[in-house]
């Protein structure tokens, strides 16, 4: 029954992108959608993941909307920091060690894009639950200080949106 | 009503244009391999964000400003992992962090 629900919310979801792509909204066009993204899921679920779609990407829709907003300010906050570093040339270049409590795979790999994605931190390498980080201006290697400073707050967001 | 919003427009895509102008003088400026990768990311992101929120703002809402968004989601989904895969690349054959020379 979850199962099923998913699977509508997820049509739904594809049938916006797919009237989106086709620039005009008629019932053809919504149901064409729904059917392409249903093709595309079961597909997707029987012959590349080979597993339930839900559980290899454990990400609610509401809390993924709320994610990416929250993300956007932070590489602006953190975008306007690096450009003044940048132009007043004191960076002090290094590679930290971050340690994460979130247990998914698809989890960490978010964590790491989100680290990626502001700017002045970039992901290296991960090993578990630990992530190299370069950071432009390198105040502490020390794993439990650096933790806050890099992960701000993606850490919860992610986690929150397990539903 | 539309040309405060086309006005708005025109300066996000000024201010965009003045990150990357940024980012590619600090590529050009300094000498080591890590902090160009980090400034080059960032180039990616806040400039190429600030211009798109730009164009939305010119065109109004339309299909246009969707597609927009579209595009959004998907530079941010696979930036970071282009980035990833040149800074991971680097760090996997032995880079060390070299320090930089201020050239003043």
């Amino acid at each position: 029954m979850k199962r099923l629900l998913h699977y509508v919310r997820m049509m739904a979801v594809f049938a916006v992108i797919w009237v989106i792509l086709e620039e005009q909204i008629s019932i053809a066009t919504v149901v064409v959608g729904a059917l392409i993204g249903l093709a595309a899921m079961v597909g997707t679920d029987r012959y590349v993941l080979r597993a339930d779609y839900q559980q290899a990407y454990p990400f609610g829709l509401v809390a993924g909307i709320r994610y990416v907003i929250s993300l956007i300010v932070q590489i602006y906050v953190a975008g306007v920091q690096a450009l003044y570093k940048v132009l007043t040339g004191t960076l002090h270049v290094g590679i930290v060690d971050v340690h994460t409590s979130l247990e998914h795979d698809f989890h960490v790999a978010l964590l790491a894009n989100s680290i990626t994605l502001t700017p002045g931190t970039v992901t290296l390498d991960r090993q578990g639950k630990t992530l190299k980080v370069i950071w432009i201006d390198c105040v502490t290697t020390d794993p439990e200080e650096a933790g806050p400073l890099i992960k701000q707050n993606f850490e919860q967001l992610i986690a929150g949106s397990k539903r | 009503m539309a040309q405060v919003a086309a006005l708005i427009g025109q300066i996000l895509i000024g201010i965009g244009l003045v990150f990357m102008a940024a980012g590619i003088y600090s590529v050009l400026r300094f000498k080591d391999f890590y902090s160009r990768v980090v400034i080059t990311a960032k180039i990616d992101t806040v400039g190429f964000l600030t211009l798109i929120f730009g164009v939305m703002f010119i065109e109004g809402f339309s299909f246009f400003t969707l597609k927009l968004v579209l595009i959004v989601v998907f530079e941010l989904l696979t930036n970071p992992i282009s980035t990833h895969s040149i800074a991971h690349s680097a760090y996997a054959s032995g880079y060390k962090i070299r320090k930089e020379v201020r050239v003043d």
